[in-house]
């Protein structure tokens, strides 16, 4: 219960001055921006070309945040399938109006080298309607749909090289998410219509946009505030009423330290679950996967805050607080993208094929260093890739997630969250530890 | 079981040596008035006793468990000198907030915090932010919070600081309301006027050493000073108390009469009965506690280590040098 009125008391403090209803006023204006944004269906043909050619693979290949997997995908990336098949007719089935929520017959026809050719398929269509079926198997097996029945096309007067088929595109919860769709501002007022991308990519990259913004402001405004907190309750005057109460002043340290993440804890979740409410609401897409951004982004300030933390038990000053922890935050991001720079060099030098010699990124000793170092530090540049990586995965693949076509497996998540809560602890420990054994 | 307890007290802060062995010892249900300049060493022997000052040495003990104990906090209470409060609570918040921490459970806190408010005056401005309180209500504020849950032990570092003298007369009406509950109260003060109203016994501090300790009325007694006072109009005759071997001294509107050891009070009651005067005040002469304070601590710059005092023996001292100054003066008139 003491303990408890310890995270009151914080959330009072908080309150108190104002800067909690600056941060909601500010996210809610976002949020409500955010929501004057419409998507309208563009016609099912549009969707449909952009299938066949092959252009959605790519979309879902080359956009994953994690940049070494982008840069593989657009080196292995096979070729655009454009040309293989052209979609010569689309309609709904059962009547039903032109949505991404209806199921359609597309006639697709394809060329072929000769008149024998076509005419083999026409006899033996199984290996051919195999074919044409593998060419969206990458799609459906992420459930964006279902390819229904494949026929050959009943043509009353066929051309010699050309085969027509018949494919039965059966939709489901997932297909609104590569549909394309035409995106406006305040409420149609504003057509954006050069913007012709699936659904689940433009929700991705506003709630991306919105998200990284809106987490730089939030945190550097964070850090500001929590940083009086713990110089604040260590004023001569202060200190000493709390002090004399019987708690263990390692536990009146600790949970004035989550009284602050608390306060930054409230503020995420109002901003975030605003994005997915709105996005949720104007697109019919719930992302529901994004809501572990609001554990992610109160978990990365965390590793800020013991920074913090423990300047302020060490100095008293909330000055030196912030900016200790702004230049432990700058550090960190050097660090992650000192390493980043060097793994980048490396797989280009490996995809050169340069002699070993002159692989100045790969064998290099400050590299070595570095890396090091980033074994010990917190990962918030991973952090800041799992949140990209959620954001985009669940936008374009929802309750599907496909990690394994969407998150690197070379990225060791739990290590992330490991070294960096191991550094919570050691920083929280010590400024315990200093609180614990000082004269007020 | 004193309530309090120290012995051999020493504290260092580097080289600054701010308790050098004290030793003092409060019974249960005392009011104890610790005395001292600034920098005695005052704060830091309350702080050692509630734990929040380590590294000490020597013992200290307080309601019988070793300082600083978590359970033994429980029933102190404590009002700093330069208490802050969070200026973002009201003053029921703030109480709430000090009573969870204590412990206090929910429905008792419910009904004591407005009850302890109107005890010191604020009851009306208890929703009120502190950050719109004056000095004065700060410092009422914060006997409440000392005195909230009810503690055993109560350490007040100028509590009326701040305070107007109808309301300081309030807080000592408080104290002694405290005290007849068998409550033990630790009262650091500058303020010995009020020190010398409601504390039964006080200690002067100085540079980390208890120089002087006792009960205030035998440390203020001036032995063989009478002080009277006769009825309006009348004179004391000087001279046949003289021959009588009594020295006087006119103070204002009454006379000094210096006793020696051997001598009572009873042969200048006679005479004067004998000569039709009528006595109006008669009493044993006091020093007030600030005269026995700077008396004591002296000037800072001057004095070095003070050796520990005997109070009866300064006493008789003082009195002497008085009698001394009286003799050299008649003769100065002799010889004019």
């Amino acid at each position: 219960m003491k303990y408890f009125a310890i995270l009151k008391d914080s959330l009072r403090e908080a309150l108190d001055s104002k800067v909690l209803y600056v941060l909601l006023g500010l996210s809610l204006l976002i949020v409500s921006f955010v929501a004057t944004l419409g998507f309208r269906p563009m016609p099912a043909e549009r969707t449909f070309e952009k299938l066949l050619d092959g252009t959605m693979v790519h979309y879902m290949e080359a956009n994953k945040p994690d940049r070494n997997e982008k840069r593989k995908a657009r080196n292995d990336l096979p070729q655009l399938r454009g040309g293989l098949y052209q979609l010569k007719k689309v309609e709904t089935v059962d009547g039903k109006p032109d949505s991404p929520d209806a199921n359609y017959r597309l006639v697709l026809n394809k060329m072929y080298m000769n008149e024998d050719a076509a005419a083999k398929v026409r006899r033996n269509p199984d290996a051919e309607f195999h074919a044409l079926h593998q060419h969206f198997a990458d799609l459906e097996q992420l459930g964006f749909f279902r390819i229904g029945a494949i026929r050959l096309a009943p043509v009353a007067d066929p051309k010699p090289f050309d085969v027509e088929y018949q494919l039965d595109f059966l939709s489901t919860s997932g297909t609104r998410r590569i549909w394309l769709h035409e995106p406006s501002l305040f409420f149609g007022l504003v057509p954006l219509s050069e913007i012709d991308v699936p659904l689940g990519f433009q929700l991705s990259q506003i709630a991306d946009l919105v998200l990284s913004m809106g987490s730089w402001v939030a945190v550097l405004l964070g850090v500001i505030i929590t940083s009086f907190f713990i110089p604040n309750m260590l004023q001569k005057g202060t200190i000493d009423l709390l002090l004399v109460k019987p708690i263990r002043r390692s536990l009146l340290l600790f949970f004035k330290y989550i009284g602050g993440l608390t306060f930054i804890f409230l503020n995420n979740a109002f901003a975030i679950l605003g994005i997915w409410l709105v996005l949720g609401l104007r697109s019919g897409i719930w992302a529901n996967w994004v809501l572990l951004l609001i554990p992610i982004m109160t978990f990365f300030f965390a590793i800020l805050y013991a920074v913090s933390t423990l300047t302020a038990v060490l100095t008293r000053s909330t000055v030196t607080a912030i900016l200790v922890t702004i230049g432990a935050w700058f550090m960190f991001f050097l660090v992650g993208l000192g390493v980043r720079i060097f793994e980048t060099g490396a797989l280009i030098e490996e995809a050169l094929q340069k002699p070993e010699a002159e692989r100045r990124f790969t064998n290099n000793a400050f590299r070595t260093s570095l890396e090091a170092v980033h074994r010990c530090l917190p990962r918030t540049s991973d952090l800041n890739d799992l949140t990209h990586l959620l954001v985009f995965s669940d936008f374009m693949t929802g309750g599907y997630l496909a990690p394994e076509r969407v998150l690197t497996g070379e990225r060791n998540w739990w290590e992330s969250f490991g070294v960096s809560m191991a550094f919570i602890a050691i920083m929280l420990g010590l400024a315990c530890w200093r609180f614990a054994r000082k004269d007020y | 079981m004193g309530a309090l307890e120290t012995h051999d007290l020493r504290k260092n802060y580097g080289r600054i040596e701010a308790l050098r062995g004290v030793s003092l010892s409060v019974n249960q249900g005392e009011i104890y008035g610790l005395l001292g300049q600034n920098g005695a060493g005052k704060t830091t022997l309350i702080k050692i006793l509630l734990g929040i000052t380590r590294g000490w040495h020597g013992e200290a003990k307080l309601l019988g468990e070793p300082a600083g104990a978590a359970h033994v906090r429980k029933r102190v209470g404590y009002l700093p000198e330069d208490h802050r409060f969070p200026d973002y609570h009201t003053g029921y918040s703030l109480l709430d907030f000090y009573g969870q921490l204590l412990g206090v459970p929910h429905a008792k806190r419910r009904s004591r915090i407005p009850e302890m408010l109107q005890t010191v005056g604020l009851r009306e401005r208890m929703n009120t932010k502190i950050r719109g309180y004056s000095k004065g209500m700060k410092q009422r504020l914060g006997i409440a919070q000392a005195l909230l849950h009810e503690p055993d032990v109560i350490f007040l570092d100028e509590p009326t600081d701040g305070v107007d003298p109808l309301g300081r007369r309030h807080i000592r009406e408080i104290l002694t309301h405290l005290k007849a509950k068998g409550c033990t109260i630790f009262l650091n003060s500058h303020l010995l006027g009020e020190v010398e109203l409601i504390c039964d016994r006080v200690g002067i501090l100085q540079r980390g050493e208890m120089v002087r300790e006792g009960n205030i009325a035998e440390l203020t007694k001036q032995q063989g000073v009478i002080v009277l006072g006769l009825a309006p109009g009348q004179t004391l005759p000087i001279a046949d108390l003289a021959s009588l071997g009594y020295h006087a001294i006119a103070q204002g509107e009454r006379w000094e009469v210096y006793l020696s050891e051997s001598q009572s009070i009873d042969p200048v009651i006679d005479l004067l009965r004998a000569r039709g005067l009528s006595i109006r005040h008669l009493i044993e002469k006091r020093q007030t506690l600030e005269e026995l304070f700077l008396e004591t601590v002296g000037d800072d710059d001057a004095d070095k280590r003070r050796p520990r005092r005997e109070p009866e023996k300064d006493a008789r001292q003082a009195v002497t040098r008085k009698r001394e100054d009286i003799r050299r003066g008649r003769r100065e008139d002799e010889m004019r």
